[in-house]
C-alpha cells in the first residue's frame, strides 16, 4: 500500500499545476500532504476489516444447474453468511480459463479457493504448488498437496440404494441410467446403481446411455431428452439421470411419458411431484460448509475428506412429494441395506473389475 | 405386443425423433441458405442460436401469466435477438467489409459470454433453472390418426410443421421470383447485378438479417419446444452442424432439408442403438450422425459448388478491386 501511495505521488506530481511562486508551492505541498493522508486513510479503511475471503469457482456448468454448483453455492452461502465472510463466485465458462481464474484469486490472497468439480484437478494441482500459502478445496477429485482439501463423496453408495428402490419399484423389469460423460466419477454412479439392482433382483435389465464424450455432455438437455424418450419407449419405467443440466431433458421426457426418474446431486423431488422416485444428494453443501468452517476456525488441513453414507456425504430424500410412492416394506428394505453399508457388511463397488 | 407391433412402434419412434432432431438444424439452415446464396457466410449462426435460445426463454418467462401466448412471445423475442445479432454482424462484415469468418467467430464467442452473464444477472440469484411455458404437442386432427406414418409425422409441436412448411416457401422464393434471382446473383456475380440497378449491400443485409432471425428462432426451438429450460451453451455446436448442412445440401433449401433429416436420422439411430444395450462403446455410436453424413456426402452427393462470390466483401472504391 505504501508503495502505491508514493507511486501515486510521483505520477500525480506533474499533473498538479506548476509551482511557479513560493506561495503556490506551499499550497501545493499542503495539497499533496492532504492527498497522501487521504489515500493512507482510505487504504487503512480498506485493510482494516480484512474479512476472510472465499472464492468459489464453478466448472463449465455454473450456477442454475439445479444440482452440483447450486449445492456448492448453498453451502458456501450458508457458511459465509453465518460468519460474515466474503464470498466471490467465478464462472470461467470455458475449461481453459479455470486455471487463470484460480491464479487470479490466489494472487488476490483469497483464504480459501474452492474448485467445484473434477475438471479442477489438474489446474488446482498446478496452482496449489505455486501458491503454498493459499488454501484450496477440490470437489470430487483428489490432489495430493498439503494445502488442498480433496472432498470426495461415495456417491456409489447412494446410487446403490437408488438401485434397490428402483428394483423394488419397477413393473417392467427394465431400469435405465443416463450419464453425462463417461468419466470415472459418473461411472461410479452407474456401477453402484447396477450393484444395487443386482443385489435386489438379478433378473432386471439395466440400460445404460451416455450423452456425450466432452464436458458439453453435461449441458445438452435436448440430447438428454431424446435418450430418455428412447429408453422409456423401449419399456424402461425408471431412469436415474446423472448428467448435470442434460438431466433436465430426462426430466421433461419423464413428465411427458408419465414415468419415474431418480434425480441426483440436489433435491429435485418437487420438480415433478409424484414422479421423482427419489433424489440422491451428495453432501456437497455440508462438506463445503465444514471446510469453510475449518478455515474460519483456523483448523484447516489438507488431504482427503471422504463423505459417505456414514457421515452424511450421501443421502436419499423422502419428502411429501414422493412419500406416497413407497410402501413401508420398501423403505424398510432400503433401510436394511443402508445399515449394512454403513456397518461395512456390503462394500459397494465403484470401479469395473 | 406382437413382434410386428414392436417393429412398427420402433419405426414410428425413430421417425418422430428424426423429425424432432432435424427441425432446429433445418430452421437455422434455411436462413443460412438464403444468406449464403447472397454471398455472405454467416459463421455466427451458433451465436445467434444461443442468443435466440436465451432470449426466447426470457421472453416466455416474462409473459408467463398468459401461458398460451408466452411461447409465441418467446419465439418472437428469440427471432428478434437473432436478428439484432445478425445486424451487428452485418455492420462489421458488410458495412466495414471485415473478414466474415473472423467476425462470425467473434459473434459466437460474444453470444456465449453474453447469454451466460445476463443469465447469471437475471436469474443467478435464485440459483435454479427456470421452467418456462413452452410449445405443446399438436396433433393434426385427422392426419395424426393415419396408420403407420400418422403418429410419427403429424404429432409434433407447431414449430416443426411451420419449419417444414418454410422449405417450399424458401425454395419458391429463391428460384421462382425476381428478388430470389437477384439474391442468387448477389452471391454469384455482385458487380453484374449492381449494373442493372440492384443494391447489393442492401440485399445482402436483408438476407443476413433473415438468416439471423431464423437462427434465433432455431435457438428458441431448443429452449421453448424441445425442453422448457435454458442452460448456458445449450446449442452445443448445432449452429455449426446447420452450417455444414447448408454445404451438404448444396446451398439448396430442399436438399438442405434432406441433409437435415439425414442428420436427424443419424442422431435418432445413435440414441436408439445406445438404448438397445448392445456391447458397443457409446463413443462410436455418438459418431454415427457424422459418419452417416460423411458417407452420403462422399458416396452420392458429389462435388458441391459454392456461390462464386461467397464470403467476399463487396463495395469500396470502384476500380480498386474486382469481384468476383
Amino acid at each position: 500500500m505504501l508503495i502505491m501511495v508514493t507511486e501515486f505521488q510521483k505520477r500525480a506530481a506533474p499533473l498538479l499545476p506548476c509551482t511557479s511562486t513560493k506561495k503556490h508551492g506551499e499550497i501545493i505541498l499542503n495539497i499533496r500532504i492532504c492527498i497522501t493522508i487521504f489515500i493512507a486513510c482510505f487504504a487503512l479503511i480498506n485493510i482494516a476489516p480484512a474479512a476472510t475471503k472465499i472464492g468459489l469457482i464453478y466448472d463449465v456448468r455454473g450456477r442454475g444447474d439445479l444440482s452440483f454448483c447450486d449445492a456448492a453455492y448453498a453451502g458456501a452461502k450458508k457458511a459465509t453468511d453465518e460468519w460474515g465472510l466474503k464470498l466471490t463466485e467465478v464462472n470461467p465458462g470455458q475449461s481453459a480459463d479455470t486455471e487463470l481464474a484460480l491464479r487470479r484469486l490466489a494472487k488476490l490472497k483469497y483464504d480459501l479457493i474452492i474448485g467445484v468439480g473434477f475438471l479442477f484437478r489438474e489446474p488446482i494441482s498446478r496452482v496449489a504448488a505455486d501458491f503454498p500459502d493459499v488454501k484450496f478445496a477440490l470437489i470430487d477429485a483428489v490432489v495430493d498437496a498439503p494445502n488442498v482439501a480433496s472432498l470426495t463423496y461415495r456417491a456409489h453408495e447412494g446410487t446403490f440404494l437408488a438401485g434397490v428402490m428402483a428394483a423394488l419399484k419397477t413393473k417392467t423389469k427394465q431400469i435405465g441410467f443416463i450419464g453425462g460423460m463417461k468419466v470415472p466419477l459418473v461411472e461410479a454412479f452407474e456401477i453402484g446403481y447396477a450393484a444395487g439392482i443386482q443385489a435386489t433382483n438379478p433378473d432386471i435389465e439395466l440400460l445404460v446411455d451416455y450423452v456425450g464424450v466432452t464436458p458439453q455432455a453435461f449441458d445438452d438437455p435436448a440430447k438428454g431428452k431424446e435418450l430418455a424418450l428412447a429408453q422409456y419407449h423401449k419399456g424402461v419405467d425408471i431412469i436415474l439421470a446423472a448428467a448435470g443440466a442434460s438431466g433436465l431433458g430426462v426430466l421433461e421426457a419423464a413428465k411427458s411419458m408419465q414415468k419415474l426418474i431418480i434425480w441426483v446431486d440436489s433435491n429435485g423431488n418437487h420438480l415433478i411431484p409424484g414422479q421423482v422416485l427419489t433424489s440422491l444428494i451428495k453432501g456437497v453443501e455440508i462438506s463445503i460448509y465444514e471446510t469453510i468452517q475449518r478455515v474460519h476456525e483456523e483448523s484447516f488441513t489438507g488431504g482427503l475428506k471422504d463423505y459417505g453414507l456414514k457421515n452424511g456425504g450421501v443421502e436419499y430424500i423422502i419428502d411429501e412429494n414422493n412419500r406416497e410412492l413407497f410402501s413401508d416394506e420398501i423403505l424398510k428394505k432400503v433401510q436394511e441395506f443402508k445399515e449394512k453399508i454403513i456397518a461395512g457388511d456390503i462394500v459397494v463397488p465403484h470401479e469395473r473389475e | 405386443m406382437t413382434k410386428r407391433q414392436i417393429v412398427k412402434n420402433m419405426f414410428e419412434d425413430i421417425l418422430a425423433a428424426t423429425i424432432r432432431g432435424a427441425t432446429p438444424l433445418l430452421l437455422a439452415a434455411l436462413g443460412e441458405v438464403v444468406s449464403q446464396r447472397a454471398g455472405v457466410i454467416n459463421i455466427g449462426i451458433e451465436g445467434m442460436m444461443l442468443m435466440g435460445a436465451f432470449f426466447g426463454m426470457v421472453g416466455s418467462y416474462y409473459t408467463a401469466e398468459l401461458p398460451w401466448l408466452a411461447p409465441w412471445c418467446g419465439l418472437f423475442i428469440a427471432g428478434l435477438s437473432g436478428l439484432l445479432t445478425a445486424a451487428l454482424f452485418a455492420f462489421f462484415a458488410l458495412r466495414l467489409r471485415g473478414d466474415q469468418v473472423v467476425i462470425g467467430t467473434a459473434v459466437t464467442l460474444l453470444a456465449l459470454g453474453l447469454t451466460e452473464v445476463i443469465y447469471q444477472r437475471l436469474f443467478g440469484v435464485t440459483g435454479t433453472s427456470l421452467r418456462v411455458p413452452a410449445f405443446g404437442q399438436l396433433e393434426i386432427p385427422i392426419l395424426s390418426k393415419l396408420p403407420i406414418l400418422g403418429g410419427a409425422l403429424f404429432s409434433h409441436n407447431i414449430l416443426v410443421f411451420l419449419t417444414f412448411l418454410l422449405v417450399p416457401c424458401v425454395y419458391i422464393f429463391l428460384y421462382h421470383t425476381q428478388p430470389g434471382l437477384r439474391i442468387r446473383a448477389c452471391g454469384e456475380h455482385p458487380r453484374a447485378i449492381s449494373t442493372v440497378g440492384a443494391n447489393v449491400l442492401g440485399l445482402r443485409t436483408v438476407c443476413l438479417l433473415f438468416a439471423g432471425a431464423m437462427a434465433g428462432m432455431a435457438g428458441g426451438y431448443l429452449s421453448l419446444a424441445d425442453v422448457p429450460y435454458f442452460t448456458p451453451g445449450m446449442t452445443v455446436g448445432r449452429g455449426f452442424i446447420a452450417l455444414a448442412i447448408v454445404i451438404f445440401g448444396k446451398w439448396h433449401p430442399v436438399k438442405a432439408c434432406g441433409a437435415a433429416l439425414l442428420f436427424g436420422l443419424g442422431s435418432a439411430l445413435d440414441v436408439r442403438f445406445q438404448a438397445a444395450g448392445w456391447d458397443i462403446p457409446y463413443q462410436l455410436l455418438l459418431m454415427l450422425p457424422y459418419v452417416l453424413c460423411l458417407a452420403v456426402l462422399a458416396g452420392f452427393v458429389g462435388r458441391a459448388e459454392a456461390p462464386l462470390a461467397l464470403g467476399k466483401p463487396y463495395g469500396g472504391r470502384v476500380g480498386t478491386r474486382h469481384y468476383p
